[in-house]
């Protein structure tokens, strides 16, 4: 029975060391199946950043299978993330197997699926982004572009058109009502004019005539040293 | 005695002046501030800081300050003077003086012109612009996406967001300046329209209107400035831009085109020879003291010259060190990457002892990795004039700086408000001389001749809003204005000096500011002004001749993109631009032509001065 017992256990302690082994065989630098993350946190997040331990490392691989089952409808673990070649950048390669056969990892392509299906789900989850939270190999998409921008500057340009021709037509009314006063005014101080003159006639030759603005002077007249020295 | 019956007549012209029923300013401070509106422009913002910082920073000031009293501020009180004097605009000025010099007015008006037709193109850019301030996020900030969505534009990545929205978005700019399927671009239409419109109802009432507008236009900038000297001093890298800009190099004095240039800007900043300034003080009361406003008036330009650099430094300094600071940044990325550094060990500070230490060790794999050699000083020499400075450069501060709409707005208003003020000057050196020579037949108000004019120039400047638009301008102005504009103050000076004759244009200013021109007025306006202007005028010639007739064209496909690529002029660009140059010149001696075949068909031009002639008799 303790022989039975004994045996069991070694036969796990074999299954557990063979399938370390076995991932060991696919998690490692160059691998076909592995994808390399890179984390920045001190860029991210200064001096807020955390430390990154075994805990984050558990939260990582658990949001991985996240993904997983999201896009793949299979019921995932977080066991089936691998995690290996760490280093103090922090970043470090993981590979994704098969929930069934420890053995089996999943082709790239598979797990690129993932973690863009999630991806903005994954970055929140750390409080990282695009930038800070790489794997290398699958590129973000692109925000998509906001195309509000015709419509503002079309908008501030109506506005000044609009304010233009409100003073335009504001200066032409003034001027125009300025015009009428100011003929208006001529006509009356030339109407007070004639009254004057009116009451000035006595030989026929109205006073304005004679000292009228215009006119033509007599340079004869004028005290010339020129002429007047002999 | 003669100058007694002078002052006489001049006393009852004085006279006649009051009920002359010409316009006149409110107020002294509207004529100085639109003199002053007139000569600070967009110039003194990116021409004079660029200079000053190619030609050894402090000491571009030695010739530049001797320019100016030799040069600046006696043709300005010259110009002036006999505006005031003679009450008229360029082309009655001249010809009272001599009807063969009338072409001089009529070549100033044609300069006037042609600076018109692409100085509002470029305030329509400014328009532009500030239309686009108002964005979040301000669209020169980002690369816009492909078709795909899966990167970037090809033409924005190869150069940078600012380059792509300035030359695409905003120019759509032709790889040559002569291409098939040229179209005016609809958006540089509308804001071409918008600029012109907002002139028109500036000008509308001449300098009734223009003389409230400019309380604003002349002095907003300076407040703009004040504030963005006020942030820029704040900004980190601001010291360094500022001490590469006054770090005098006195052995640049050495150079003789030092020289060329500070003579030329003192003389374009001042914008002398457009006539502009002799319509302005046309309109003053003829005792005014023309003297102590010429100073004032050139003085205050170069301050605000001077002045205007220190923020324009300041942020170039705080662009050249965040774009250090990025490329630094780039490097420790890479670095970090490759050698599995802890993400924060490698700092901008110890990045240099870091990278001699790997250096050391790892040689080979650091020259794998594409490092890029960072050097503040490359990033500060990048530092540009005129377009490129203004919607480049300074753009790409801004949209690091926090709150950028703010300073995008502010800074594009200051802008707008300096080339507005300059093209009040321009419009009214075409106007007043219009106005006076009664071209139009009385019932035609000045509202109406005001709108065909901008009219007219709002149709020519349309080549302007074209693919190829910018070429065209750069012609314009390298070739339309800077040429004609020697010649004509070389013959001003030589008009008013020597035709109307120093002796009656002291007595004129006597009258006019109470006392007669002192010993440099003499002796500057005699002998050493204009023949400084002849020599600026041959030495520019000769590096222009010298200088191919050449442009640098924006090509997506030249081989060496984000390089500018140089193109030739061809031969029928190139008659443009002699013609263009010479254009404005035609008028001088075709009008002495025309007076002279004149005067020989005509044998009673000469009215006999003849004292006792009752010339009341004459009805």
């Amino acid at each position: 029975m303790s022989f039975g017992i004994l045996l069991l256990a070694f036969n796990l302690f074999l299954a557990t060391e063979w399938g370390a082994t076995a991932v060991s065989h696919f998690c490692f630098k160059g691998s076909p199946y592995a994808h390399k993350v890179r984390i920045s946190l001190n860029a991210a997040l200064g001096d807020q950043a955390y430390v990154w331990d075994e805990c984050e490392q558990f939260y990582f691989q658990a949001t991985v299978a996240y993904g997983m089952r999201k896009s793949m409808n299979k019921p995932f673990n977080v066991s089936d993330v691998h995690i290996c070649a760490e280093t103090k950048r922090i970043s470090f390669y993981f590979v994704v197997t098969n929930s069934s056969d420890l053995s089996k990892p999943l082709p790239k392509t598979a797990v690129e699926e993932a973690i863009r299906m999630v991806r903005p789900r994954f970055n929140n989850a750390f409080s990282l982004d695009d930038r800070t939270l790489e794997f290398l190999g699958i590129e973000p998409t692109l925000a998509p572009h906001s195309e509000p921008s015709v419509m503002v500057w079309l908008i501030v340009f109506g506005v000044i058109m609009g304010l233009i021709v409100v003073g335009l037509i504001a200066i032409t009314i003034i001027g125009h009502r300025d015009k009428i006063k100011k003929t208006r005014a001529s006509k009356e101080r030339d109407e007070e004019n004639e009254d004057k003159s009116l009451s000035g006639i006595e030989n026929g030759i109205s006073c304005n005539t004679l000292d009228g603005t215009e006119g033509h002077k007599n340079e004869a007249l004028y005290p010339d040293d020129k002429l007047t020295q002999l | 005695m003669a100058a007694r019956n002078e002052n006489a007549r001049v006393s009852d012209e004085t006279n006649d002046v009051l009920k002359e029923g010409r316009p006149k300013w409110d107020n002294k401070f509207q004529y100085i501030l639109s003199c002053v509106g007139f000569a600070v422009g967009l110039g003194n913002v990116w021409r004079f800081p660029y200079l000053c910082q190619a030609y050894g920073g402090g000491a571009f000031l030695i010739p530049y300050l001797i320019a100016l009293v030799f040069e600046g501020i006696p043709l300005l009180h010259l110009e002036l003077a006999i505006g005031q004097r003679l009450r008229r605009g360029s082309f009655g000025v001249w010809n009272s003086i001599s009807p063969y010099l009338g072409g001089v007015g009529i070549a100033s008006m044609l300069t006037s012109f042609l600076m018109m037709l692409y100085y509002n193109t470029i305030l329509a850019w400014v328009l532009w612009y500030f239309f686009h301030s108002f964005e979040e996020p301000l669209p020169w900030k980002n690369c816009p996406l492909n078709n795909n969505k899966t990167g970037f534009i090809k033409e924005c990545e190869e150069s940078t967001a600012v380059d792509y929205f300035w030359y695409r978005e905003t120019l759509n700019i032709s790889p040559e300046i002569i291409t098939s399927g040229d179209r005016q671009q609809w958006w540089l239409v509308l804001c071409l329209f918008a600029a012109w419109l907002i002139v028109y109802c500036c000008v509308l009432r001449g300098i009734e209107s223009l003389g409230k507008v400019v309380y604003f236009t002349a002095t907003f900038p300076y407040l703009v400035l004040l504030i963005l000297l006020v942030r820029g001093l704040t900004l980190p890298g601001a010291i360094h831009g500022l001490t590469y800009l006054i770090t005098p190099d006195l052995n640049v004095l050495r150079q003789p085109r030092v020289w060329l240039d500070a003579a030329t800007q003192i003389f374009f900043s001042l914008s002398l020879g457009f006539g502009g300034l002799i319509a302005f003080s046309s309109y003053n009361s003829p005792k005014n003291n023309c003297e102590v406003d010429a100073v004032t008036v050139a003085v205050i330009n170069s301050l605000t010259s001077i002045f205007a650099s220190v923020p324009i430094f300041s942020l170039l300094g705080f662009k050249a060190m965040t774009a250090y600071w990025d490329c630094l940044d780039k490097n420790i990325l890479l670095i970090s990457n490759e050698f599995e550094i802890q993400d924060g060990n490698v700092t901008r500070e110890n990045y240099f002892t870091w990278l001699d230490d790997l250096n050391a060790t790892h040689c080979d794999t650091i020259s794998a990795l594409t490092l890029k050699n960072c050097v503040l000083k490359d990033f500060l020499d990048q530092s540009t004039s005129g377009t490129g400075l203004a919607f480049i450069a300074f753009t790409e501060s801004i949209i690091r700086l926090p709150v950028s709409q703010l300073w995008a707005i502010l800074f594009f208003i200051m802008l707008f408000n300096l080339g507005l003020s300059s093209m009040f000057g321009n419009v009214e050196g075409i106007l007043t001389p219009l106005l006076d020579l009664n071209m139009f037949p009385k019932c035609v108000p000045k509202e109406i001749i005001t709108a065909i004019i901008c009219l007219v120039s709002f149709s020519i400047g349309l080549i302007f809003t074209t693919t190829s638009g910018n070429y065209w301008l750069t012609i314009f102005d390298n070739y339309g204005t800077a040429f004609p504009l020697l010649v004509i103050a070389f013959f001003e000076f030589i008009g008013v000096i020597y035709v109307y004759g120093i002796n009656k244009f002291s007595d004129d200013l006597e009258f006019m500011t109470g006392r007669r021109p002192n010993l440099y007025w003499h002796v500057t306006w005699r002998f050493i002004s204009p023949l400084l202007l002849f020599s600026v005028f041959l030495a520019f010639v000769t590096v222009q001749v010298q200088h191919h007739l050449s442009y640098e064209a924006w090509n997506p496909n030249y081989v060496e993109f984000p390089k500018k690529e140089k193109k030739e002029y061809t031969s029928w660009v190139e008659f443009i631009c002699m013609f263009l140059a010479t254009l404005p010149l035609i008028p001088i001696p075709l009008t002495a032509l025309y007076h002279l075949i004149r005067s020989k068909f005509r044998r009673d031009s000469q009215r006999a001065e003849n004292p006792v002639d009752n010339l009341a008799f004459q009805l």
